[in-house]
């Protein structure tokens, strides 16, 4: 651990190449061998007392000369494929008084390192089994801060450093000693926290890869592996993953000023982060042997999984916990059939779902609150800064650090998680509060930089320094995140199933109208046909008493008879259009009948059955038929039908003695059939009121329903044959209803068809 | 225009008393025809068939007991030799009518004159069967 101010540890320790430092402890020796015959590449400055000859006489000469042919064996394996090799080997040199060393072998690259160290004695196997009995209360414990003392008291135990201490990075990779056990000797560092900047970032890298890291003693000097910068590659050897490497004089420095001469770091690796160190502190200077450290790993490796477990366990039981209080909201919601109603009928578990103090949600732009939170406009503003940003989610348990108006409302909102399901109209935060927290820190971090002569110089003062820190909030948890995330998404599908239903209730209403018309039509169209039975039974009854009735009827009554029969006459045609509105109104024209009607055939049978009433009142019919429109496309019946209603219309509203003008005209692919009076005209405002059906779009009071019906029945049968109908007219100046239908493609047969008909 | 030696005697079935009543005003002022007994429903269509054993029924479909599309079959297997017509205001009838059996089909508000082709087609042994408005 070293320490400087920040902007100098990011700006220049942060870059300090810790792994390139190009040298070793002096308690072993170094060397790095390649290729095939396994040559020594490099050798650490001391070599000279193990091998007899000097480093510069060993660079070139094959690792074969001093190794057993066995040891040899087992370093060309590593070559193949095995990451580390631990052996102990007897050295064949000039050097008589050579003891058997431990080498530990690695790969790096092409290059192979290995290590040389004393061969320890390696203690009893007691110890070993010892370890695992603990490691057994370990994985049975409950309680994160026993496991912590627990480790570090079995640590404590198989290494006899005088401190051992547990030291949990924060989410700012500042420290907190969180356990430690050690001798009266040496002080506590216990609850104390210590700034990010004591262990840059290269340097928890190094610890992720090489997680056993090994000091000595402080005070030795160290040893250069030489040659300091390889030919080839002109960088010095990658140290990553020695075990002897020499700590960065930083480091070193931030040591004695400790007091400490020898120390002993152990990774706890969790999710491939760095999570916390487990730091021996020796007054003297000590060598581990390997048994021990091998222990020592296999113990943090184990606290790793419990970690691990404890805190998926953690998650399960918050999960567990707070899944009656999703539940409920959920319910509730349903219930409601209201999001914020819902929440608000079950408001206490709003903040509990993340151990939250308060809670807001926003839905377009209304916002609604529960428990300790900030005021309605501070929160706005923390929307909109929100909405800003971007993501759909976010969390800080200190506000003001990333959000300038944070600071004025962090008593209640330090801590800020939130979350918008499905998009920025809906935002679900949660608050905590400031927890006001009284650190002590090991040395004043403020003061982590002494610049003497220009070098960084660690602080020299551990003394416990207290501060107050403000504006920070209880940090959120991955599983209390997840649960804003659930309800976050139990909203967001409510709101699709709302959506869903919605258009379900819209659809089945929808089909209910359709279905409630199609009876209403049918009903209607059966009355129609009952309806025109006795008034054809009547009509028939009339005809005979007046045109062929074996007795002479008399006189008195004839006028009678003869108006009734009118009158009769009058309302079975009425009541036809009314059956044959509902005969056309889905369209109801098979377009495969449709074929090329000649016109002049139609309008001539047209006008001879509207001949009486046309004679009647002096109306004179003139038609004129282009010769290129002599056929449109229809069907005969139909077509019959829609020219009698426009004619006895036009006949109808004719003055005495008129002229009605009927008009047959090719317009490119089409053919207009005008029927033009001089009657009164219709008003622009009623010409497309008058195809209305009388009974969806008139007034029934005003319009005639005769005539209503009439106009909307010659709208359906021209929809029905493919065409249109459109009225124009200016009110006192007669009217022209103009039919469009499809023309036949023009063919050569098609005479010439002009013709006047009255 | 036939005849006159063999009067053609007709069963008027019609549930419609006006109807009925202008029918048979009309049928009997037609040459050589008589009606000779009228009924109101499907039931008594086939009781008076049975009974008077007339040349033709003139057969409306929409009765309120048993449709004349109903009564057909009965009418056809008690006397054979009755030529049946059917009467209707619907189109979409005329298929049924055929498949029943009928002789010939006319629309309610068929003219005199085509109603008295139709009778006389049918008599005659040919099928009438005719959809056209008057």
């Amino acid at each position: 651990m070293k320490m400087i101010n920040t902007d100098i540890d990011l700006t220049s320790c942060d870059q300090e190449p810790i792994h390139l430092i190009g040298s070793i402890q002096p308690h072993g020796v170094l060397l790095a061998i390649e290729g095939d015959d396994l040559h020594i590449s490099h050798a650490s400055a001391n070599s000279n007392c193990l091998f007899g000859v000097t480093h510069q006489e060993l660079i070139g000469l094959s690792i074969e000369r001093f190794l057993s042919t066995e040891a040899c064996h087992h370093i060309r394996q590593i070559a193949n494929n095995r990451k580390l090799l631990v052996l102990a080997s007897q050295i064949s040199s000039t050097v008589t008084t050579s003891e058997a060393q431990l080498i530990t072998v690695h790969k790096n690259g092409s290059v192979i390192i290995l290590e040389l160290e004393p061969l320890l004695a390696l203690g009893s196997e007691a110890t070993a089994y010892q370890v695992i009995d603990s490691l057994t209360s370990l994985f049975s414990s409950n309680d994160m801060t026993e496991a912590f003392s627990l480790v570090c008291k079995e640590v404590q135990r198989i290494t006899e450093f005088d401190r051992v201490l547990v030291y949990q990075f924060s989410d700012d990779f500042s420290g907190s000693v969180v356990a430690e056990e050690r001798r009266e000797c040496i002080p506590s560092f216990l609850n104390h926290k210590f700034p990010g900047t004591d262990i840059p970032k290269q340097a928890r890298e190094l610890y992720v890869k090489n997680t056993i890291r090994c000091l000595v003693d402080v005070h030795s000097e160290s040893v250069p592996v030489l040659p300091a910068i390889n030919d080839i590659t002109k960088l010095p050897l990658d140290l990553s993953f020695s075990i002897l490497r020499s700590m960065s004089p930083i480091h070193v420095q931030y040591l004695k000023n400790m007091g400490v001469s020898a120390s002993l770091s152990i990774s706890i690796i969790k999710d491939r982060q760095l999570w916390a160190l487990i730091v021996c502190h020796h007054l003297e200077p000590k060598l581990v042997n390997y048994r021990i450290r091998a222990l020592c790993s296999v113990l943090a490796n184990v606290f790793s999984a419990f970690i691990t477990r404890f805190e998926h366990e953690q998650g399960s039981q918050h999960m567990l916990s707070t899944m009656p209080l999703q539940a409920r909201l959920l319910g509730s919601m349903h219930t409601h059939k209201n999001i914020v109603a819902g929440l608000l009928a079950s408001s206490a578990d709003l903040p509990a779902l993340t151990n939250a103090r308060g809670f807001a949600i926003s839905i377009e732009g209304k916002l609604t609150t529960v428990g300790l939170t900030p005021s309605d406009t501070s929160i706005y503003e923390l929307l909109q800064w929100l909405g800003n940003n971007g993501d759909a989610t976010f969390h800080t348990h200190c506000l003001s650090s990333v959000f300038s108006g944070g600071t004025s409302m962090s008593q209640f909102a330090s801590g800020v998680l939130a979350t918008r399901p499905y998009d920025s109209s809906c935002w679900l935060i949660w608050f905590r509060p400031e927890a006001v927290e009284e650190v002590l820190w090991a040395g004043n971090p403020h003061k982590s930089t002494e610049l003497e002569n220009g070098e960084l110089n660690p602080r020299n003062s551990f003394e416990s320094w207290k501060e107050l820190v403000q504006g920070k909030a209880q940090p959120w948890r991955q599983f209390e995140i997840d649960s804003a995330l659930a309800l976050g998404k139990a909203i967001s599908n409510f709101v699709i199933q709302q959506v869903l239903e919605q258009q379900l209730v819209e659809e089945k209403l929808q089909m209910q109208r359709s279905e409630f018309r199609k009876r209403r039509n049918d009903w209607l169209a059966a009355l129609a046909h009952d309806l025109q039975i006795p008034s054809i039974g009547a009509n028939r009854l009339l005809d005979f008493l007046l045109d062929d009735a074996p007795e002479p009827i008399p006189a008195t009554l004839r006028p009678l008879l003869s108006a009734l029969r009118d009158s009769s006459a009058q309302q079975l045609k009425r009541i036809g259009i009314f059956v044959d509105v509902f005969r056309y109104e889905d369209n109801k024209i098979d377009q495969s009948a449709l074929s090329a009607v000649v016109l002049k055939e139609v309008i001539s049978e047209c006008i001879q059955e509207l001949l009486p009433s046309a004679t009647t009142k002096r109306v004179t019919i003139r038609t004129t038929i282009d010769a290129s429109a002599a056929k449109v496309i229809g069907e005969p019946s139909s077509l019959s039908r829609l020219l009698l209603n426009l004619l006895d219309n036009a006949i109808r509203f004719s003055p005495e003695g008129g002229v009605i003008e009927l008009f047959v005209e090719r317009a490119g692919t089409q053919t207009d059939i005008r029927i033009k009076d001089n009657g009164p005209g219709i008003s622009a405002e009623r010409q497309e009121q008058v195809f209305e059906n009388f009974w969806q779009g008139g007034k029934p009071g005003k319009v005639q329903a005769g005539v209503g019906m009439g106009l909307y029945l010659c709208r359906q049968i021209a929809r029905a044959l493919g065409g249109e109908i459109s009225c124009n007219s200016t009110a006192g100046n007669g009217a022209t209803f103009t039919v469009t239908l499809q023309s036949p493609e023009l063919t050569d047969d098609i005479g010439g068809a002009n013709g006047r008909a009255k | 225009m036939v005849e006159q030696s063999n009067e053609i005697r007709i069963l008027l079935v019609e549930d419609d008393k006006l109807m009925r009543l202008g029918l048979k005003l009309v049928l009997n002022a037609m040459t050589a025809i008589k009606v000779v007994g009228e009924a109101e429903n499907g039931l008594t269509a086939i009781e008076k068939t049975s009974e008077l054993q007339p040349d033709l029924v003139l057969l409306d479909i929409g009765l309120p007991d048993l449709s004349g599309l109903e009564a057909l079959p009965a009418i056809r297997q008690q006397c054979p030799k009755t030529r049946i017509l059917m009467l209707t205001s619907h189109d979409d009838l005329v298929i049924s009518a055929i498949d029943g059996g009928a002789d010939g089909l006319c629309k309610k508000n068929v003219s005199n004159e085509q109603l008295y082709l139709a009778i006389q087609s049918v008599l005659a042994g040919e099928k009438w069967f005719d959809t056209t408005e008057a």
